[in-house]
Formats: structure tokens, sequence, C-alpha cells
């Protein structure tokens, strides 16, 4: 060991703290706070690269992070005379239009909250409000309920964990998963593929070359309705599912591994249908398919127990 | 939108009256009530203030409100999947079958006038031989897509090459699946599944066409 080794992690630290330097010099801190209303509205825009929003119980609206220090960050309160806001505005741009930045936004729990960002990872937890999140590249986490959400994306991913009473989800290119269940969602994509679980009231899944995959059960009284031009169909349905089933391709395939009916041909000898009442009915599953194939199963007993 | 003294806009509404992003009507409404009611006005003025901020920023995100109240009466009155409608557009198919079987049948018990052709080469997706089913929805749709189609070309340069690039990808993959269920329709007029299926797919392209339009400059 030479003489020099006591000194070695010194060393390090020192050369870390000279290449951390002019990173720390460039970013600007962000921080903003305020009371709000319970249901306070809060837009935020522009060019961060990550955004968490974080519900939380107080009446009270906290923005912090850093952004570039070339970036520009404006926005603040809506603030009548005396009370607390109804709502607050921000926005990030930076001259180059790259993203960068990191934000947390902490809203309370009811406050409906309204992003829109260009390629970004936004997480959002803990908001029963309302949510509604644009990017067009990144990704898009939502966890928790909120009572309204609509996310879309170009081709940034879409996850929401969480029962969301009514969602809308749309992506270009990005896939969508949605788990859990709702009373009334639509989820819609060119080309991303489509994971969706869970008990729904009514659900929609449109796409037109993206594959589509259900692992659920949809209550009485309820529908699913699935449209495709070229996408692969997988539905998994509980074995005891009570429901009226419609299923045509204009060229694609049925599989039907649900029970023992099969298909017959479609019109003109084009395609296939298959048609059937399980259980006593009550619910109703459409689906319409231009050349993907559509398989029909049963769910795990894995799935199954998460019911 | 109707606002008297006793019922304040929201404050979303309020945002999207300094943003310009209100129809005409909507924004004379809400003036109406701005003159009369010194504490929206007040939270206006705050609001304009706070843009006054990020005056260096893009003002408009949106396309003109004289394009957008147009789309959205269009797209008001369609629901995804018109099924009501779809039967209506495929009994009107059906029609047109019967009378071209009728006059069909006419010109072949007149020998003499029935004429041999060549068939014609492959119908371009420019509506040669549709039924009327999937005119009406080409029609239906290609108005508010041409308005969205220019809106898109004008923000063209506002946009990234990248997310130009993203939107041009997607936009092939519908286009080529709305040609290939025109081509289907066209070999078999009354299928309203099929029907059902083009006005799917024309909904994608609207939606992304509409998303496109609204995203952030340079982005």
């Amino acid at each position: 060991m030479s003489s020099s080794a006591p000194y070695r992690p010194l060393l390090f630290a020192w050369f870390a703290i000279l290449a951390a330097a002019p990173y720390a010099a460039s970013q600007q801190v962000v921080e903003s706070r305020r009371a709000v209303t319970a249901t306070a509205s809060v837009r935020i825009s522009g060019t961060f690269a990550e955004l968490r929003i974080r519900g939380w119980n107080k009446d009270s609206v906290v923005i912090t992070g850093s952004v570039p220090n070339d970036a520009h960050f404006a926005g603040g309160f809506l603030a009548p005379a005396g009370g607390p806001s109804p709502g607050a505005k921000f926005f990030v741009e930076s001259p180059t239009g790259v993203p960068a930045g990191t934000l947390e936004l902490r809203v309370p729990v009811g406050a409906r909250v309204w992003a829109k960002a260009g390629s970004a990872t936004i997480d959002a937890e803990g908001v029963t409000g309302g949510l509604d999140l644009n990017v067009i590249g990144g990704s898009v986490h939502v966890t928790g309920s909120p009572r309204e959400l609509t996310v879309e994306a170009m081709d940034g991913a879409i996850t929401v964990e969480g029962a969301a009473p009514w969602a809308r989800l749309k992506t270009a290119s990005g896939n969508i998963t949605l788990g859990t269940g709702s009373e009334d969602a639509a989820v819609t994509t060119v080309s991303g593929d489509i994971h969706v679980a869970g008990r729904y009231e009514r659900l929609r899944l449109s796409s037109v070359t993206g594959p589509v995959a259900f692992n659920g059960d949809i209550v009485r009284g309820g529908s699913l309705d699935v449209d495709t031009h070229s996408g692969t169909v997988d539905l998994r349905f509980p074995p005891k599912l009570s429901a009226d089933v419609d299923i045509a391709t204009m060229s694609g395939r049925i599989e039907n591994a649900f029970n023992k009916r099969s298909p017959i041909p479609g019109r003109e000898g084009r395609g296939e249908e298959l048609a059937f009442t399980a259980g006593t009915g009550g619910a109703r599953i459409y689906v319409r398919s231009f050349k993907g194939n559509v398989k029909l199963s049963q769910l795990s007993q894995i799935y199954l127990k998460t019911f | 939108m109707t606002h008297d003294n006793q019922s304040h806009p929201s404050f979303d509404e309020l945002n999207d009256f300094v943003d310009d992003r209100l129809t005409p009507a909507g924004r004379l409404d809400l003036e109406t009530h701005l003159a009369l009611c010194p504490r929206c006005a007040g939270d206006r003025d705050r609001l304009e203030l706070l843009l006054d901020q990020s005056r260096s920023l893009a003002a408009e995100v949106e396309p003109p409100a004289e394009i957008w109240s147009g789309v959205h009466q269009r797209i008001a009155g369609r629901s995804p999947l018109g099924r009501r409608r779809s039967w209506l557009l495929a009994a009107a198919a059906l029609l047109l079958v019967a009378v071209s079987s009728a006059v069909t049948a006419l010109l072949v018990r007149r020998p003499q006038t029935v004429a041999v052709r060549q068939s014609a080469p492959a119908a371009p997706l420019a509506g040669v031989g549709l039924p009327v089913a999937a005119r009406a929805v080409d029609a239906d749709y290609q108005a508010v897509i041409r308005e969205l189609d220019e809106s898109l070309a004008q923000r063209r340069a506002q946009l990234a090459p990248e997310t130009i690039a993203k939107v041009e990808a997607s936009l092939r993959v519908v286009d080529e699946a709305i040609g290939e269920a025109r081509h289907a329709l066209a070999a078999d007029p009354a299928n309203r599944d099929l029907v059902d299926l083009l006005a799917a797919s024309y909904e994608r392209k609207l939606e992304l066409l509409r998303r496109a339009s609204e995203l952030l400059p340079a982005t």
C-alpha cells in the first residue's frame, strides 16, 4: 500500500464536489405555498421533466423542486381579498424546449389538478378530486381514486392503479394499463397495448392495431364494448359471468375457451361470429374486430381472488 | 354557461376567459357578469396580472375558438360507435343495393344495351364504389378532419420535429386502417359492423389530430 492511500477517499470526495458544483449552480429552487380551498383548481404546464402530484389532508398547495437556471418558472395563486385561494397556475419554460427540472406539487385531496407537458414523467397519488394529465412522451402513473381522471399521451405510457369512478385514457402509441375497476371508463389507443383488469360498470376499449387484453368482470346491467381494426383481443371473465356476449370479426378468427359454444362463419363467409348468453345474462359484451383475432377464456384462480 | 350575480364563474372558467379559450357566446356571457360583479372582476384582474409575468410564454395553445366551435358542434352530435345512426346508414345502403339490383335487372332484360367493360383498376380511396353508408361517414368526418389538419399545419412550425414524426406515424397507421375498412365496405356495402369500425377508426384519427393541435408549443 502506498503512502497516499489514506487520502484517496478525500480526493474522490473533493472531485465529486467539483463535478457536482456546476450542476447545483445551474439549478434554481422552486418553492411556493399558500392556503387554498379544499377543492382548489391547480394548473401546471410547460417543459418540466418530472412532476410528482400528492394529495394531502391540508387545505394548502405547496410546489417545490428545482428547474434549470435558464428556465422560466412563473405563476402563482389566485388571491381573493382574505380567505383561501380557489386556484393556482404555474408555468415552466426552458429556452431550448428540452424537458428539465423536477417538481413536487402537494394539493388538498379534493383538488382538481390539470397538468400538461411535453416529454415528462408524471406520478400522481392520493388525489380524490380530479386529474387531467397530458403528456407527449414519458409516462403517467396514477395511484388512488380520483373522482374524474383524464390522461392523454402520444407515445407515453399510462398506468392507473386504483378505481377512478370516471376515467378516460388515450394514447397514440403508448401502452395503457388500468387496474381495479371503474363505473365508467374508456380506454383508446392507436397502436399501444391495452391491459385492463377489474370490475367495471361501463367500459369501452378501442384500438386500431394495438392488442387489447381484459381480465375482469362486468357488473349486472353493465357493458363492455371493444372495437379494434387489427389488434388481437384477449378477454378473460370469471366462470360465473352473467352476460349477453356478441362477438364478430370481419376476417379475424374467434377462439372460445370460455365455454363450449363454437363460432360460426360470418356474413357471406367472411370472418366469424359468436353469440351466447352466459349465466342469466344481464350485462352486455359487444366485440367488433376487423381482422384481429379474438380469444375468450376464463379467468385463472389468481385473478378470481382479486374480485 | 350563464352567469348572473349569484352564480359566479369557476376558477377554470376565469382561466379560460383570460386564456381566450371561451366561445364567443361564453365570453360575452362572462364579460356581462364581470361588468356587474366586482369580486369576479378582481379575480380576473389578478389572474391577468399573474399571466403578465409569463408574457414570454406562448399565449395560445389551442386552435382559434372559431375553429373549435365548428368542430365541437360536429363532434358533439356523434357517439363513437353511433349504432342507431349506423342502422339508418345501413338501411340506406340496403336501399341503394335494392335500387342498384333493380336497375341491373332492367339492363339485363335489355341485352342490346349492355356494354362489356374491362374491370376498373383497384379503386383509390377517393370514394369510388363506396356505398352510401361509407360516403355518409366519410363526409361527416372528412370536413372536421380537414379543419383539424389545417389547424395542425399552421402550428407545425411550433412543434418539435420528433413530435410531428410521432403524430404522423400514428396517422399513417389509422389511415391504413381506414383504407382497408373502406375497401371492405365497397365489397360488402350493407355491413353495419364495417360502418361502425370505419367510424371508430375515423374517431381515432380525429382524436389524434385534436390532441396534436392542442400540444404546447416547442414540445
